[in-house]
């Protein structure tokens, strides 16, 4: 759905005003209501699906795989599909570089470990189904919740293989859960003097910037990085408005971290 | 360079470009520039791509930073006309890339075009260009790191920096004279003489190096070096 001109004046008007009024009745630091449901995916390790309340929908899946450690740089890879896109769109393509990216950075390599010369490689297939709003936030959502419910097999021959040429052999029924703390990504968009989280689409549409967040191990990390949510209304923002979007997701990432984690 | 006739809007037929005195008698080098910005050494050259519109070539070297060294040229074809529906602003794309070796992955090369493009849809005049496209091309010529390594952040300033002059080279209208300056891994692109941010860029925490108003006012510092260079540039040459 485009909007009009004059519906996207009257929509930037409004949420520059203070407090800023969204469309959807949202406060600032008030995320859209989300869906999930983990472990739905018989054939993968974890597994994760988020719908957001505009019928944006993430499916995402674990796959784990035995590598030797001396031959992979990264553990983890991130592969993305949406919905609508190319998969050569630079769009696409930088999402899936930045989550794999973020992942390898935030992820210690020594949660993977197997034994002395193996490890898992964790390859994270996303699908956008239907997004409005930019998906990001909400592909690092299902990531997290899918990394939090997945489950490894059980090692049950010696770790301590590198005198030994023994390949790993796991046990028939026991799984192990993974225990990582995998960062979550905010999307904020600066709309004159107010920073408001997680925009809609028509937020977006007249939003003067959007600014990338990440949250890991209870606080605000790199990257943080400026991101276009539309071509007319970019402008310059002020310096202290980054500096309020981070307080922002300050404010906010814990609490969504809390329901994340009691899935 | 013809420029009346990719104008969309013209002036009247008999109109002459306005001409000023230059600054200094001494045009022999009109063209060749060799500026110390703080710490860094830059050399610019303009309209070095003949079939482009407008086209900058940087050199930096930094013997402060482990001797870094970038040379990137950039070159801007447009506003050219797009066929199919109206549009009302120019479509801006920028193409990144490295001639000689290989060193970010194509992931990496997507997330720098993408940004950069983030940044000059905010400065570039898009409105005024209807049913247009421009199109950006960046050719990094060389980069060495500090210690061989390389990291996207080394060369986002050089970057922003040389479209910026390819567009003036070009005469698009653009709002600011948009430059970036960087410090430990933290790149700020302003505008407005460092009051607005158009584009920021962190791959390292601030707690490491101190906080986030140390970070910004450290960047518009070196965005101000920037600019000035590229300023004290144009007046000389033009």
């Amino acid at each position: 759905m485009s909007l009009s001109v004059t519906e996207k004046s009257y929509l930037h008007d409004s949420l520059c005003l203070d407090p800023p009024a969204r469309p959807d009745g949202r406060v600032a630091h008030q995320l859209r209501p989300i869906e999930i449901f983990t472990d739905f995916l018989p054939a993968c390790n974890g597994s994760a699906k988020i719908s957001a309340s505009d019928g944006s929908e993430c499916v995402v899946s674990v796959k784990a795989k035995v590598v030797e450690r001396a031959l992979e740089e990264e553990l983890i890879l991130v592969d993305v599909d949406v919905a609508g896109q190319r998969d050569d769109s630079p769009f696409v393509h930088s999402i899936a570089s930045l989550l794999t990216k973020v992942l390898n950075q935030k992820i210690h390599q020594k949660n993977l470990r197997l034994t002395q010369k193996y490890a898992f490689k964790l390859f994270v297939d996303v699908l956008v189904l239907s997004s409005k709003s930019h998906p990001l936030s909400l592909i690092s959502f299902a990531v997290y919740s899918a990394l939090k419910a997945t489950y490894l097999p059980k090692l049950i021959s010696s770790d301590d293989d590198l005198e030994v040429a023994e390949l790993p052999t796991f046990h028939d029924y026991d799984m192990v859960k993974l225990d990582v703390d995998p960062p979550l990504l905010f999307t904020t968009a600066v709309i004159g003097n107010n920073a408001v989280i997680d925009p809609a689409h028509s937020e977006s549409e007249v939003a003067c910037s959007g600014i990338l967040v990440t949250w890991s191990k209870g606080k605000v990390t790199a990257p943080i990085r400026t991101i276009g949510l539309n071509d007319e209304y970019v402008t310059g923002i002020d310096v202290t408005l980054l500096e309020k979007s981070i307080e922002l997701v300050e404010k906010t990432a814990p609490a969504v971290v809390k329901a994340l984690d009691g899935l | 360079m013809n420029v009346a006739d990719r104008r969309r809007i013209l002036g009247p037929l008999n109109a002459k470009p306005l001409q000023f005195a230059s600054a200094d008698g001494n045009l022999q080098d009109a063209h060749l520039q060799e500026t110390q910005s703080g710490d860094e050494t830059l050399y610019i050259q303009q309209g070095i791509v003949t079939n482009a519109n407008g086209s900058a070539y940087l050199e930096i070297a930094s013997p402060t930073k482990n001797d870094q060294h970038i040379l990137l040229l950039a070159s801007v074809y447009g506003p050219r006309p797009t066929r199919g529906t109206f549009s009302a602003r120019a479509a801006l794309s920028i193409q990144f890339k490295e001639n000689t070796l290989e060193q970010f992955t194509a992931g990496e090369v997507k997330e720098l075009c993408n940004f950069l493009a983030s940044v000059f849809r905010a400065v570039i005049n898009l409105n005024r260009y209807p049913k247009s496209g421009i199109d950006i091309f960046l050719n990094l010529i060389q980069y060495v790191g500090p210690s061989g390594t390389s990291s996207l952040e080394a060369i986002i300033p050089a970057c922003i920096n040389a479209i910026m002059l390819a567009l003036i080279d070009a005469g698009i209208e653009t709002l600011d004279t948009v430059s970036a300056g960087s410090y430990k891994g933290t790149v700020i692109s302003f505008i407005r003489n460092g009051d607005e941010i158009v584009g920021f860029w962190a791959d390292n925490d601030f707690d490491n190096n101190g906080s986030y108003a140390v970070t910004v006012d450290k960047c518009r510092r070196h965005y101000i070096q920037n600019r000035n260079a590229m300023l004290d540039y144009i007046v000389k040459t033009k």
